[in-house]
């Protein structure tokens, strides 16, 4: 416990002093919100890559690899593939709009083309889709807390929510994007010595016997298997593949490389750095598999306890620094949802421009998600993995934008209630026939963007 | 309009016809791991 809390303390107080050295020059929104569209390729590719990656990849995607095999694998590679092709087409588009238009919020792209109407709907949406996300990771923390340093479940949630607003409002995106680039760096080589280790404590040097221990469990390497049905592995990958263009805290960070060799830097060094963290997960939840079939490792059945199963067989200083980077991961991803939706709150939904407007708002938006978490019920976990489904309604018209004239505020509103509306609606169990609710989504959105706007004009 | 991604999606979609095996995963990866090379070469006159 001691050790846990004197790490704890360390990591709180290194991130602390490079949020306030960050704070340096914050003297509008555009440098509080979007650092001034003024950071470097490297640490704008370690912000981009904790701010996606959040603390599904060491807990979540390890156990769905573990517990339903390789095509995990596939749908989170799927992932990266859209993502890449996504960045590197519409990224310099929308890179270069952001300097020329001014944009400091992901849906101010929007107002030329669907009005402000349809902005401050987005506003709205992105506000209904994350923040019970930023409250379901908050809970995660709090949880990791409640066990290693033995504080109640609600001081946990203050303690995280303290640490998710503190480096927005010291540093505003700068001291995000530079904590994050701290703290994806560690939660990276954390996944590298953890993979390692569990390799090195299961199976010695022996990659045959790891083989041989895999092969007994004959559907994790199947694909498709009873779990990988075609149909669901497209459920999985629509919402995500186009996750770049549809989660405004990844989209805004577009805006904030200070060239277009930043954005090229970012946009590859992001690549990487997914493309490794992924193959790690995934490879990590294969090697405990392969352990539970040779019965070195227990038996899990809910997935999501594999990894902290396997936390009490590591020594403690790996334990510790998993836990951390878990604590990492989720606080990174958090705290960059929050300053997203708080320049949409701000400026979208109050139209205000100032600087204290913006640490306000940072204020506001976690004291809500904090609020959420306290009350841990069960459609905060259901509306954070809804979530990318929820946001998907909007392909349609960031689409439109690049593509096509037709199509103004009448379309751009009613493509969003309608894709928003269904994937809300399936959360109370209404859901579509035969189709995962996300094809739903898209196909919806997409057929009443088509249809209105050739009506519209 | 650029063809590289259908023809990612394809490619990444081809498992779905065969049986798996830990063939799949190690294709998955390369093929990934191929892509973002061709993603470098064809960003490089960018900077």
């Amino acid at each position: 416990m001691d050790v846990f809390l004197t790490a704890l303390s360390l990591y709180i107080i290194a991130a602390t002093l490079i949020a306030v050295y960050a704070r340096k020059g914050v003297r509008s929104q555009e440098d509080f919100f979007i650092g001034g569209r003024n950071i470097g390729g490297i640490v704008s590719a370690l912000t981009y890559a904790a701010t996606t990656y959040s603390a599904f990849m060491m807990v979540g995607l390890v156990g769905f690899t573990y517990a339903t095999g390789i095509g995990s694998a596939g749908f989170e590679l799927m992932y990266l593939v859209g993502t890449l092709f996504l960045l590197s087409y519409y990224g310099p588009k929308i890179w270069k709009m952001s300097r020329e238009r001014g944009f400091v919020t992901p849906s101010e792209i929007f107002t030329e083309r669907y009005g402000l109407r349809v902005t401050k709907l987005i506003a709205i949406i992105a506000l209904i889709a994350l923040i019970p996300y930023t409250s379901a990771q908050m809970i995660g923390v709090a949880l990791i807390l409640e066990r290693n340093i033995q504080i109640s479940f609600q001081s946990g949630i203050m303690l995280t929510a303290f640490l998710v607003a503190i480096w927005a409002l010291l540093g505003g995106l700068r001291g995000v994007a530079w904590t994050d680039a701290v703290q994806g760096s560690v939660i990276l080589l954390t996944a590298i010595l953890a993979v390692f280790w569990i390799f090195w404590w299961g199976f010695g040097a022996g990659v045959t016997s790891f083989m041989t221990n895999l092969e007994n469990a004959e559907e994790i390497l199947q694909f498709p298997n009873s779990f990988w049905t075609p149909l669901r592995f497209a459920g999985f990958v629509v919402p995500w593949f186009f996750f770049s263009l549809t989660n405004p805290q990844v989209f805004q960070r577009l805006f904030i490389p200070k060239d277009t060799s930043a954005l090229r830097k970012m946009i590859l060094l992001f690549a990487i750095f997914g493309f490794i963290y992924t193959v790690l997960t995934t490879f990590m939840g294969l090697e405990l598999r392969a352990l539970s079939e040779n019965g070195s490792f227990p038996q899990i059945e809910n997935r999501d306890s594999v990894t902290p199963v396997i936390l009490t067989f590591m020594p403690e200083w790996l334990a510790l620094l998993v836990s951390l980077s878990i604590i990492a991961a989720a606080v990174t991803t958090s705290n960059s949802i929050i300053l997203t939706l708080s320049s949409m709150a701000s400026r979208d939904l109050s139209k205000s421009r100032s600087v204290l407007a913006g640490e306000a708002a940072v204020v506001v938006m976690t004291v809500l998600a904090a609020l959420f978490a306290l009350k841990r019920a069960d459609y905060i976990v259901v509306l954070s993995v809804l979530s990318s489904t929820i946001l998907l309604c909007q392909l349609p018209i960031i689409l439109g934008i690049f593509h096509g004239k037709k199509g103004k505020e009448l379309t751009g509103i009613l493509t969003l209630l309608c894709g928003s509306s269904i994937a809300i609606t399936s959360i109370f169990g209404i859901t579509p026939p035969y189709l995962p609710v996300s094809i739903w989504v898209f196909l919806a959105s997409f057929t009443v963007y088509m249809v209105l706007s050739r009506i519209e004009g | 309009m650029r063809i590289d991604i259908l023809i990612m999606v394809a490619l990444m979609l081809l498992p779905l016809v065969g049986t798996g095996g830990i063939a799949v995963y190690v294709y998955w990866i390369l093929i990934t791991g191929i892509y973002i090379a061709y993603v470098a070469y064809m960003t490089e006159r960018w900077s």
